[in-house]
């Protein structure tokens, strides 16, 4: 009786897999697949136009200043680049830049370093370990595509804390290949001790700083998705498994001039792609009562 | 992963796929023309959301997912337009392919059905259909299990009657 079951599901799959398939069938899949394609592309170019009509006024602002000066006077940016910071750190200077070219393929990755001495050999040490790490990665692709492909990756770092108690570094990695991917890394340096700060350190032992931070991002996400129809995260995802759940501790941060806790996802973490490198600053009142005190507002 | 080579990964799952995906459609809408049209939109919701996938390796799973839920707003909508009892009876024996495994698989619920195709017909792991059915490992394993009871029911009243 029971054995009977798989001969029966065996005939039954043989019979399935004799349904007759049309022969007109792959030319609609592929006609489906050409206009999805080319749907797709307005869209973006689109997103990327209205993107530009918010975010215009501000980032050419800002970029026009910083062209104007770079290219007025090659010692006004290297003066900027030597400005000194306060407290036991001292100033970040580029300690070498790791160039290659090769055809399509080349790189650029700055290797800074912060002065200050031993007290801020860890964080050296983690940043170079850091960027070993990306310039391994991309000796290894470039070796493998030799002429044919395209890549380019660049990696940058700006300081984006440096009040009396904090100070951070943060790296932007950019790689192109067909499309491009942005990733960032960030150092949080407690100035006062010298050591690498993790996301539990900014909080009171035992507190639950990840249910809270998972909650306001959510709400975040929420809002943002609500105020725009073309922002996007994974929060109701049909998909269960990509949905955001849970904040994991050891995703980057900074801490921005107003003393808030900034939380920043890699592209395509909690978001689509073409979303790019999102970040939600998490407002005071939410971290107040579990945040330890001078570190964050 | 990045989204172009996502998408051309979903473009060769696609292709090397469309024939399981037409049968999966075909067992809900029993047509050629419907289940070619339900192929055809979910090919194009896949393209489209190409960048939503996060590994490799579920592809073929995310694409039986949407190609399903596609024939389901696709009977959904059909229920809404014409009653069932309304439906031309020899416009469908037309095309209809009267099986053995269609006339079986009609006795099942759309859970159940699913679950079967997947597991036997498309050879999947029960976690992956969990994961696009969206249920939840136990509940795969008791559908499979009251589906192949109502089954081998069934085809026993099937071959008693021969």
């Amino acid at each position: 009786m029971k054995e009977n079951t798989p001969d029966r599901v065996k005939l039954m799959k043989q019979e399935y897999e004799q349904i007759p398939v049309p022969d007109e069938l792959s030319f609609r899949v592929r006609a489906a697949i050409a206009r999805a394609k080319r749907e797709k592309k307005e869209k973006y170019v689109m997103r990327i136009r209205k993107a530009a009509k918010t975010l215009g006024a501000t980032a050419a602002a800002f970029m026009l200043t910083v062209v104007a000066l770079a290219n007025s006077s090659q010692n006004i940016a290297q003066a900027m680049e030597q400005l000194p910071v306060l407290g036991a750190i001292t100033k970040v200077v580029t300690f070498r830049t790791y160039e290659d070219e090769r055809g399509n393929v080349s790189a650029h990755v700055d290797v800074p370093q912060i002065e200050g001495g031993d007290e801020v050999r860890a964080v050296n040490d983690a940043i170079e370990a850091y960027t070993d790490t990306i310039i391994a990665r991309y000796e290894a692709d470039a070796a493998i595509m030799g002429d044919e492909g395209h890549y380019d990756l660049n990696v940058s770092h700006t300081v984006v804390t440096d009040n009396e108690r904090l100070f951070a570094i943060r790296f932007d990695e950019t790689l192109v290949m067909n499309s491009g991917n942005e990733s960032v890394m960030i150092y949080n340096v407690d100035k006062s001790t010298g050591s690498i700060l993790t996301l539990a350190d900014l909080f009171l032992p035992d507190s639950d700083y990840i249910a809270v931070l998972t909650e306001n991002i959510k709400e975040q996400m929420q809002a943002r998705m609500d105020a725009d129809e073309n922002v996007h995260y994974w929060l109701h995802d049909e998909i269960e498994a990509m949905n955001f759940k849970e904040l994991s501790p050891d995703v980057a941060f900074y801490v921005n001039a107003e003393g808030e806790l900034v939380i920043v996802f890699n592209e395509g973490d909690v978001a689509p792609m073409y979303m790019g490198v999102v970040e939600f600053a998490i407002p005071a009142e939410v971290t107040a009562a579990i945040a330890q005190p001078g570190l964050l507002k | 992963m990045k989204s172009a080579k996502l998408q051309q990964e979903v473009e060769a799952q696609i292709l090397a796929s469309y024939e399981q995906l037409y049968r999966l459609a075909f067992t809900y809408v029993k047509n050629p023309d419907d289940a070619m049209d339900i192929v055809q939109e979910s090919v194009y919701k896949a393209i489209a959301n190409a960048a939503e996938v996060r590994r490799v390796d579920t592809i073929k799973g995310w694409l039986c997912r949407i190609t399903v839920n596609t024939a389901l707003d696709f009977l959904r909508r059909r229920a809404r337009e014409v009653p069932a009892e309304q439906l031309p009876e020899e416009g469908r024996e037309d095309t209809y392919q009267d099986t053995d495994v269609l006339r079986s698989l009609d006795i099942l619920d759309k859970r159940e059905r699913m679950v079967i195709v997947l597991r036997f017909f498309e050879d999947m792991k029960l976690q992956d259909i969990a994961g696009i059915t969206g249920e939840n490992l136990n509940t795969v394993k008791a559908l499979l299990y009251r589906s192949l009871k109502k089954l081998k029911i069934h085809l026993t009243e099937g071959e008693s009657l021969e």
